[in-house]
């Protein structure tokens, strides 16, 4: 046995040792260590669970670690919530709470926390409220569904004083940090053109109304977003199609990758505060990619197919570098991939797990690595780059003031009006 | 009325190709035929974005709002249809469209009495803001909320004293719904109501009544009212930042009263607001709690003078380092790597020499500031005599990679006689060396000179940290190869090839391995036996050749028999292509036919371990070996299973 294996295992035994302590119900909430609500280094942090499809399965890992109490698992789909709730019980968590509905979860006091793994419709208006009720909160990927939602959840990051993460992690792995550094120090000159990866889905169908399964409560997972009949495809989790192929539920592929992707590219290019000016739909005026545009002219094109098996190519005056995960990563010059950071080098924020990193900034209140800000700009990337695609014209976009340029039509889409019973919270 | 009108009079008397090609789209939304409905959507979906682009002709939309209108108000579509036709007036509606679409608030349907709102929402113009304002005053008691917001989406500031007049109302969710609204609407006008209301209200409605008076704006008084007193945390410690704006002096006055009660609600937002701040006088009253306060605030001060890059508070933290316990210890070793100097150099080194370990501390030490130190390091690699002391000041160059440092240590390694101190230096360039370190190595273990195992050592290491094995193969092991001098010294060089395993490297040692008279044979096998485990399972093919060539060993027939069962049972579905394509050598191999055998019946369940989503491409490459005379039954049990 080596090293490796031996020390798993330890983490294994004392995973399972500490969830057979946790049988015991501790509930008490971080404001009883008297942190004035906040969790403090060595507290039990009480998690709530919110949308139980397939993202979460890597999420309810979390319960596993120690210092974490599962406390609720939320879902409007009967079944999905089941399942979850037996999983829980499977890791010895029987007291954990099951639930419908996520205000439950929010506004229970007993919670610290939320992870938000819902369609995409769902995460600003379940994440802000959460944050005003003075949890923290873990959400996928991208942040939200219109460009409105992400200033509002900024905003609410910043007055409730929430740690919110992105579930944006290839910003936790390795091989992004570095290829992130490698472009941010110069190494490969001066940034010209950036190639991404994302594919596509099937396009979206309508099929004849079928009859609401027996306890799901449609109308809450339609939510904000426009009436439409039920069929089992517009509310099935794949990713191969499902809600993920239709506009009013994300921004289909720019939504899906594209909030992967885009968000390195974005660190990369050390332009987290801000944005592209153009958004270009492939088609265009025979324009054969689509593409987006910073002030710059650093040019990000979709799908190229010259990403040589890579998800993402940076190509620069004097290199490039080319990465995906599964710690790939590929640089001309050769050595600059391998070559380590000194003190004069910009080094950017190193996290090495992305939820980990969350509960690190539960305990200890500092940012995230990647918080509301951050997802907010990358998101807002997703949904011009996918609105330039419906409309099929370009869109420019002002990313100091965050508003659309000479096209009021397009501007509507900044935002989109929600469903009565829906609204965004403040 | 008039605009609908005139419009529907021009899709009536003109023959514009918008007007006719909508039409149909729009009747055939009344179809049974899903695929046909979506086909029209999208149809109309398209010509709407069209008629609405910056380039379009101006009244090119005007004709399809007449025609989706029309559509609308007839029963005979399906609901979700007209729900559709509303959608695209919500995103594509001019601002004549209001007029037409207000009497749909009244409608029977609550969907389309929704949707209509929605579109008044999205509007242009102030005549939706008008007949949403009147809705607000007439609507069902149900629906009043629903104005409201709408209302606030709009961004109408001018309704807040409309608004403002639910804070009386007896249901508390339309007082908290009313407080929102009048919060992001952000109308000072409203403010003497907000603190009517404020008087009375208890629990969320308060909450919200309060979050709302921040929004709008305050006084001084009102504020140093709310950071004291305010409903929760949260409200405090955004009235406190205000009130560190509007008052300097009263919010020192308000954080001390904070910093003596340890149960004041809102506290640690208070202290992570000072470390904020551009208020030193403040930032040191928080400060000082590192002296004696708990221990999870230290770590929530020290997290906030990292965030705030407060380099001044370098000692402060130093002095907290050593007796500090190990989860604030963590938060102060990486503050002490974004804000420190050479103080905070030398004592996280001191650190490290203690426990070496120590990842935190070894990201710490590669971002402080320390150019002293670099310096320092430098010249005594340079021009010191006593080995232990240059052999320390590698250790700082490779944590730090200063510039330089590769070629001062490249320098060292090849010229120095001291052995320690070379091996030192080939461990340092396992870090930080550069192809010119991977050919000094290859070099050196190519002469064979003292030291050669920790060359080859140091070499692998490097070479698989580097990365792109065919790029160093190409460049740097083959070319070293061919110049290398004789067996004995292209041996080492082979012994260590599995450390750029690849294709290439593959090809190289199958001809050594073919051949019984090579005398790099013995080698070649060595770096097969370590070859490390790839999606392509190239060294598969490897083992065949070992397995088949007449003069191999008994011996190194088992290696072969074990290695190759290990390689079909690799778990994980990214291995089941390169385990298809094996499956196909080894039953197209010269393999007595029990070899093989022996070897494809390694599954017991072959429909468990290939992936649902790999079969297809699995099938595809077997099927053609289902007639083989020697293994077809086994390879039939295997596609049979999936």
């Amino acid at each position: 046995m080596n090293k490796l294996e031996s020390r798993r295992k330890f983490l294994k035994r004392g995973g399972l040792w500490g969830a057979g302590l946790m049988v015991a119900p501790m509930v008490l909430r971080a404001e009883t260590l008297g942190l004035g609500g906040r969790v403090g280094p060595n507290g039990r942090i009480n998690i709530g669970f919110i949308g139980m499809g397939g993202m979460m399965g890597a999420h309810m890992g979390l319960s596993q670690q120690a210092g974490i109490q599962p406390r609720y698992v939320c879902d409007v789909k009967p079944d999905k919530l089941a399942k979850a709730k037996e999983k829980m019980s499977g890791w010895n968590y029987e007291d954990v709470v099951a639930t419908p509905d996520y205000e439950d979860v929010v506004h229970d006091p007993s919670v610290d926390a939320v992870v938000v793994a819902t369609p995409d419709h769902w995460h600003a208006a379940i994440a802000i409220a959460a944050m005003r009720a003075g949890k923290d909160v873990y959400v996928e990927k991208p942040m939200t569904l219109t460009i409105e939602e992400g200033k509002a959840m900024v905003e609410a990051e910043q007055r409730y004083g929430a740690i919110l993460q992105v579930g944006s992690q290839q910003r936790s792995e390795n091989a992004f940090r570095k290829a992130a550094e490698i472009v941010r120090n110069g190494w490969i000159g001066t940034i010209k053109e950036v190639y991404a990866m994302l594919g596509g889905f099937p396009p979206p169908v309508l099929g004849p109304e079928e009859p609401i399964p027996a306890g799901f409560n449609y109308d809450k997972w339609l939510g904000p977003t426009p009436y439409e009949p039920y069929t089992a495809e517009r509310v099935k989790g794949s990713y191969r199609g499902g809600w993920r192929r239709y506009y009013e539920y994300g921004s289909r592929k720019n939504g899906d990758w594209g909030a992967h992707h885009y968000d390195i590219i974005q660190w990369a290019l050390g332009r987290d505060h801000t944005g592209p000016v153009r958004f270009v739909p492939k088609g265009f005026e025979g324009e054969p990619y689509s593409f987006y545009e910073y002030a710059d002219g650093v040019k990000v094109v979709r799908d190229h197919p010259e990403t040589k098996g890579h998800m993402i190519r940076f190509i620069g005056s004097e290199g490039e570098v080319l990465v995906s995960r599964g710690g790939k990563i590929k640089s001309t010059p050769v050595a600059l991939a391998k070559r380590p950071l000194g003190p004069d080098d910009m080094q950017l924020y190193r996290s090495m797990n992305h939820k980990n990193n969350w509960l690190e900034g539960i305990r200890t209140r500092r940012c995230p690595i990647c918080p509301a800000s951050v997802g907010h700009r990358t998101a807002t990337i997703c949904h011009l780059a996918a609105l330039a695609e419906r409309l099929k014209r370009p869109i420019y976009w002002d990313p100091d003031k965050e508003a659309i340029l000479g096209d009021p039509y397009a501007k509507r889409w900044q935002s989109r009006p929600r469903r009565s019973g829906y609204e965004l919270p403040a | 009325m008039k605009i609908f009108t005139c419009s529907f009079f021009i899709i009536c008397t003109t023959n514009l190709l918008f007007g006719q090609n909508i039409s149909g789209h729009i009747e055939a939304l009344a179809g049974e035929d899903a695929a046909a409905r979506l086909e029209s959507r999208d149809a109309i979906f398209a010509a709407f974005a069209e008629a609405t682009a910056p380039s379009a002709t101006e009244g090119d939309s005007a004709v399809l709002e007449a025609a989706a209108l029309v559509e609308i108000k007839r029963s005979s579509l399906p609901l979700s249809e007209r729900l559709y036709l509303l959608r695209i007036l919500e995103r594509f509606g001019s601002e004549g469209v209001a007029e037409a679409v207000y009497p749909l608030l009244g409608d029977a349907s609550p969907h389309i009495r929704d949707s209509a709102r929605r579109v008044l929402v999205a509007l242009p113009g102030k005549q939706a803001e008008a007949f949403l304002l009147t809705g607000l005053e007439r609507c069902r008691e149900t629906e009043r909320i629903a104005y409201i917001n709408a209302l606030v989406e709009r961004g109408a500031i001018a309704a807040a004293p409309a608004i403002a007049v639910y804070l009386e109302s007896s249901r508390p969710a339309l007082v908290a719904a009313a407080a929102v609204a009048l919060g992001k609407l952000g109308n000072p006008v409203v403010v003497p109501q907000l603190l009517v209301a404020r008087e009375s209200s208890d629990g969320i409605v308060l909450e919200k009544l309060e979050s709302a008076l921040l929004q709008v704006g305050l006084e001084l008084p009102h504020v140093v009212e709310l950071a004291r007193n305010g409903s929760n945390g949260s409200i405090r410690a955004e009235a406190f930042e205000q009130l560190i704006r509007l008052d300097a002096h009263e919010a020192e006055k308000l954080l001390r009263e904070v910093l003596s009660d340890e149960a004041f609600v809102g506290r640690l937002r208070f202290i992570q607001k000072v470390l904020q701040s551009k208020s030193p006088g403040m930032q040191q009253m928080v400060i000082a709690l590192l002296k004696d306060g708990r221990v999870a605030e230290k770590i929530v001060i020290v997290a906030a003078v990292e965030a705030a890059g407060l380099r001044e508070y370098e000692g402060e933290l130093l002095g907290l380092l050593a007796g500090a316990e190990s989860s604030l210890r963590t938060v102060i070793v990486r503050a002490l790597g974004n804000i420190g100097g050479e103080a905070s150099f030398r004592a996280l080194f001191d650190a490290f020499v203690e426990n070496r370990k120590d990842v935190g501390l070894k990201e710490a030490l590669a971002k402080v500031q320390a150019p002293q130190a670099d310096a320092k390091a430098l010249a005594v690699l340079k021009k010191g005599t006593e080995s232990r002391d240059r052999i320390a000041a590698m250790e700082v160059l490779e944590l730090r990679n200063v510039e330089g440092a590769t070629v001062l240590v490249n320098k060292v390694a090849s010229e120095t006689a001291d052995a320690e101190l070379r091996e030192a230096a080939f461990k340092t360039l396992e870090s930080i060396g550069d192809e010119a370190s991977l050919r000094l190595l290859l070099d050196f273990i190519s002469q064979g000179n003292h030291s050669v195992t920790t060359a080859q050592r140091s070499l692998k290491r490097f070479s698989l940290n580097f990365g792109n094995p065919h790029y160093q193969w190409e460049k740097l092991y083959e070319p070293a190869l061919r110049a290398a001098g004789g067996d004995a010294a292209k041996g080492r060089i082979i012994e260590i090839l599995d450390s750029v395993a690849c294709s290439q490297v593959a090809v190289f040692l199958g001809q050594e391995l073919s051949n019984a008279h090579s005398g790099l044979r013995e080698a070649a096998l060595q770096s097969l036996r370590r070859w490390p485990v790839t999606p392509s399972l190239e060294d598969g093919g490897l083992w065949i050749l070992v397995a088949e060539a007449e003069f191999s060993t008994e011996q190194e027939r088992s290696w072969a028999d074990r290695a190759l069962k290990k390689l079909l049972t690799q778990k994980g579905s990214d291995y089941n292509i390169g385990q298809a394509d094996l499956i196909v050598k080894i039953v197209q191999s010269n393999l007595p036919r029990d070899f093989k055998r022996s070897l494809l019946e390694v599954y017991e369940n072959p429909a468990r371990h290939f992936e649902s989503r790999r079969r297809p491409a699995v099938i595809e490459r077997l099927k053609p070996l289902l007639k083989d005379p020697d293994t077809g039954d086994i390879i039939k049990h295997i596609t049979d299973s999936f």
